[in-house]
């Protein structure tokens, strides 16, 4: 685990999560409650299955928790926050390249047998 | 659904620790905000859906954090996990069947668990005491089933305690209620007076400050106070500095030398006078000026030497009563015998025969589950034949398969097992909310080690079992047959019939659950319409105690409750007011030695009754039935020698003649001239004040027109509750420093004896339920199964012209028959259970016709719909569809 193939398209957890740190840093409900607001509803992260992601993100070198003044102001030490890193941004970025790619794919495909 | 939170807690002690202590807070509050604004189906739906969530999780960290510890080699352990990795895998790829089957096992996990929850609870878990299992009370009985109490007199204990040697030490307790003074609040306690070895019988010593020792519990001496800890708590604050002060307890300054720990709590049979006290006070006890010897009000415990049986102190016991009789006539008059029973079974003995019985009925569930398991399992394992077969072909071992099948087993029933734990946590809240008092120690309740060992045995139990049959099924199952061109599509006769016998008993042990739960349904029901023999709507009852400063004598007492009388009477929607010395169904109460004929003159306390003592106007007040003669007027109560009886002291004393009129002798030990007459100038109804199911000790009301502690009823045509501040400050103008307490309705008090009953029928009721269920499910399982096995069958019938209906008539016979059999073994076992709960039932014979119908036309009703889905399917059936599946 943790390992991505850079020709395939990235797991849909570690994406919907990498594009709710892409704009901002955030802790676990927040990125949930974004998730769910990206996906228009469709996509709910469970709590195991969220915590699981984050831990893997992390070991895997895409994102970070915050700690001490890293972290915002005026939040207490309850809530772990998390920040995408460097290279997690890249591979979102060509993630989101791919996708785009393949999705261009589909509209030309689509659109030459469309009725 | 604040218990849903605390269920999903329990769940996550699936996952690894470090990953539920780094995120259990920020999981647990997540979930909480999903929860928000949203319906409670939304949030069960919600709760499943994150509790599956977790288990997947938990199984996928916990492989790959073992993968990471010996990636070197492929152990056993590896292999295994490997497996169990495999087998979620591919559970989850069949969400339908998992789900049923972890939910019908959560259930038969989750009603056994709870209920052996509290068996153990209850039961099984020893007393809170050092060598509790050798500790025994003392129970004396006089005359011939007179007066069977566990109290004794202390010159006795003492008789017992120097000729016992079976038994090593003795200690006793005696119960008082007094006044505890204070600046704001004075309150009534209650105060249990203890041996300076009292403590050490028991094990237990002062958690602040320290116990009395025997120098200071000697006659004459000073008295010095333990107190509790909960009235530490609750009216000192845990103030230490309590200790060395004294407190103003019935007038009298006494010294606070310790408090005790909280878990030490005195249990005591209902017979008990002693309750677990606030507050302890030293003995004192001098023999020169003890009473004699037959009037008893001191609890008595015996501890048993280390290697002694209770058979033996039994028997030791019975020897020296014997020895007494000889020495003192008044044993020998009451034919004085002994018994020393084990503390902890006479504690739960009320509540053994419903907590058996609803233990077996949940073991009835567990086995509907399993059976429907199991029946699911093979199914599922006929329809994968193929699939093994191919894995097998393409190399896989027979034992390697085989241990993919048990893998898969032991991951639905730990699944189940999990939930069903879930369920059982909530359940044991449940129950607690729903019978608390009512049911001896179930305060102390709780799913601990004991417990999760029990629900651990019957999954692990439960897994080998479903693990073993498709394991057995792939041992026998041959690849060339599975994967050859002409496979079988139906099933031989040997696997139907099992699968048949394993509905049969599925369907007829829930019936035996639906008969039996409606028992206690007709029981209740019945129980409820009891007419106690007084009107329980619109009545306020509170207790007062008069301090004994203020009011130092009866005359005092009158003036007093002429006064409050007068008042309370004219507040508004009042329509009687009155007071007794006991109110009913607030456990025993004072019973009076009586004589009426030369046997019962001779040998005293041979016959006795239930002393209350009343206000002029009480019978009037409480709605009783006067059957004969009149009741009191204020005149007899100043007279004092009058006496109204209830209808079966009447018959017993006077048969077939009228009471009103006769004398009765009686004996109060408590006065000087402990014999003396009373003329019967009324007889009334029996009022149920014991027990609601049964008449219980005859009665006898004297006439007083006050009392230093009195339970004040007042009857009123409106809300009992409005009257409760008006009253109270009219006790607060005419009794300063008196204290108010039990504040409650009649009503109140008729519902909380219904208690253990309500807590017997929800059970039962939700087992009978939850049985039917299971037994539908598994009876629409195996009937489609059938139709499914047979699709090709139909499907040639259909094409050779047999009409639809002919072909739906088909399967409901076949569903029918099972049903028909199974119903005959579920109401023979129905009757089985019934003779087994009789002593539980009330107003309803284990025979009755009505709750067997009822229960057999349900479980018919329910087969039937079950019946139905497939028998339709089976006329759908497409006869070239059919034949093309092949």
């Amino acid at each position: 685990m943790g390992k991505q193939d850079s020709r395939s398209v990235m797991r849909s957890n570690w994406f919907h999560v990498l594009v709710a740190l892409a704009g901002r840093d955030a802790h676990g409900s927040a990125i949930a409650r974004d998730v769910l607001d990206q996906t228009g509803g469709a996509l709910r992260l469970w709590p195991a299955t969220l915590y699981r992601t984050l831990d893997d993100l992390v070991a895997a070198g895409l994102i970070i928790e915050l700690v001490g003044d890293a972290r915002p102001e005026g939040e207490s030490g309850r809530r772990r926050y998390y920040q995408a890193t460097a290279q997690g941004r890249a591979e979102l970025a060509a993630s989101a390249e791919r996708m785009a790619a393949l999705a261009g794919t589909a509209r030309r495909r689509l659109g030459s047998n469309g009725k | 659904m604040t218990t849903l939170p605390g269920a999903f807690e329990f769940l996550l002690l699936a996952l690894p620790a470090r990953f539920r202590a780094r995120h259990r807070e920020e999981m647990l509050d997540l979930l909480s905000g999903y929860a928000e604004t949203r319906s409670s189906w939304w949030r069960c739906a919600m709760w499943m859906r994150a509790s599956v969530d977790v288990l997947w999780v938990a199984a996928v960290l916990r492989i790959t954090e073992s993968r990471r510890h010996r990636r070197e080699g492929r152990s056993m352990t590896d292999l295994l996990l490997q497996d169990l990795l495999f087998a979620g895998r591919a559970l989850r790829q069949r969400p339908g069947f998992t789900f049923i089957v972890v939910l019908t096992l959560a259930l038969g996990i989750g009603a056994s668990t709870a209920i052996f929850s509290v068996v153990n609870g209850v039961l099984l878990r020893p007393l809170p005491y050092r060598d509790a299992d050798r500790i025994g009370i003392l129970w004396h009985e006089f005359g011939d089933g007179a007066q069977n109490m566990p109290l004794v007199s202390p010159l006795d204990v003492r008789e017992y305690s120097d000729r016992a040697s079976v038994i090593e030490a003795f200690t006793m307790a005696r119960d008082y209620e007094w006044i505890l003074a204070a600046p704001d609040t004075p309150e009534l306690v209650d105060v249990a007076l203890v041996e300076a070895g009292f403590f050490e019988f028991f094990g237990a010593a002062a958690s602040h400050g320290r116990i009395f020792t025997p120098e200071e519990d000697v006659p004459g001496a000073a008295p010095l106070v333990l107190l509790s800890h909960r009235l530490w708590t609750r009216r000192y604050g845990a103030d230490e500095g309590v200790l060395g002060n004294t407190i103003d307890l019935n007038g009298q300054r006494m010294e606070v030398i310790g408090v005790l720990p909280d878990a030490f709590r005195l249990q005591l049979p209902v017979e008990s006078f002693l309750r677990d006290p606030d507050l302890w006070v030293s003995m004192r006890w001098d023999p020169a000026t003890s009473r004699p010897r037959n009037v008893t009000l001191y609890s008595a415990f015996a501890r048993l030497r280390p290697e002694a049986t209770f058979g033996q102190a039994q028997q030791e016991i019975e020897g020296i009563a014997e020895q007494l009789r000889r020495e003192f006539p008044v044993h020998a008059a009451t034919k004085l015998r002994a018994r020393v029973v084990p503390l902890l079974e006479d504690v739960v003995k009320s509540a053994q025969g419903a907590l058996v019985l609803l233990f077996a009925a949940a073991g009835f569930v567990l086995l509907i589950a399993c059976a429907n398991v199991a029946n699911l399992v093979i199914m599922r394992g006929r329809a994968r034949a193929h699939e093994f077969s191919l894995r097998a072909a393409l190399g896989a071992s027979r034992g390697a398969l085989i241990r993919l099948a048990l893998a898969e087993s032991a991951v639905l029933c730990v699944a189940g097992a999990v939930v069903g734990g879930g369920i059982a946590r909530v359940s044991i809240g449940l129950m607690k909310a729903l019978a608390p008092g009512s049911v001896p120690r179930l305060e102390s309740v709780s799913l601990d080690g004991t417990v999760l060992l029990f629900t651990a045995a019957i999954t692990v139990t439960a897994a080998a079992l479903f693990g073993l049959i498709p394991a057995l099924l792939i041992a026998r199952n041959d690849p060339a047959e599975s994967l050859g061109g002409e496979s079988r599509t139906t099933d031989g006769r040997g696997a139907q019939r099992s699968r048949n016998a394993l509905i049969i008993c599925e369907i007829a042990a829930s019936l035996t659950l639906l008969i039996g739960a409606g028992l206690m349904v007709r029981s209740f029901a019945a129980l409820t319409a009891v007419q106690p023999g007084y009107a329980t709507e619109g009545a306020l009852t509170l207790r007062v105690s008069l301090p004994a400063e203020s009011f130092p004598d009866a005359a005092t007492w009158a003036a007093m409750a002429d006064e409050l009388f007068e008042k309370v009477a004219a507040l508004p929607a009042v329509q009687g007011v009155t007071f007794v010395s006991q109110l009913p169904l607030t456990g025993g109460g004072a019973m009076q030695p009586i004589a009426y004929d030369e046997q019962t003159a001779t040998n005293w306390e041979s016959a006795s009754a239930d002393r209350r003592l009343v206000r002029p106007g009480f019978f009037d007040v409480m709605g009783a039935r006067l059957v004969a003669g009149r009741s009191f007027t204020r005149a007899d109560a100043e007279a004092g020698n009058v006496i109204v009886i209830d209808e079966f002291l009447a018959e017993l004393a006077f048969p077939g003649t009228d009471a009103v009129g006769r004398t009765l002798q009686t004996r109060d030990n408590a006065t000087p001239e402990p014999e003396r007459y009373a003329q019967v100038i009324g007889v009334v109804s029996h009022m149920r004040v014991h027990d609601l199911s049964r008449p219980l000790k005859n009665q006898i009301y004297w006439p007083r027109a006050g009392l230093r502690r009195f339970n004040l009823v007042v009857r009123t045509s409106a809300d009992p509750a409005a009257l409760v501040a008006p009253v109270r400050a009219e006790l607060a103008r005419l009794a300063p420093g008196a204290p108010v307490e039990d504040i409650q309705t009649l009503r109140e008090l008729f519902d909380r004896a219904l208690g253990a009953s309500r807590l017997s029928l929800a059970l039962m009721s939700v087992f009978g339920l939850v049985a039917l269920l299971l037994a539908s499910i598994g009876i629409y399982g195996v009937l489609s199964y059938a139709v499914a096995q047979r699709t090709r069958e139909i499907g040639i019938r259909i094409a050779l012209g047999q009409a639809p209906a002919a072909v739906r008539r088909q399967v409901l016979l076949e569903g029918g028959r099972l049903v028909g059999i199974a119903s005959l073994i579920g109401v023979a076992g129905g009757l089985a259970l019934s003779r087994l709960a009789a002593g539980l039932l009330y107003g309803v014979g284990p025979l009755d016709a009505l709750t067997h119908v009822l229960a057999t036309g349900m479980l018919v009703a329910a087969a039937a719909a079950a019946c139905w889905v497939p028998a339709r399917q089976a006329t759908r059936i497409d006869p070239l569809e059919a034949l093309r599946a092949e």
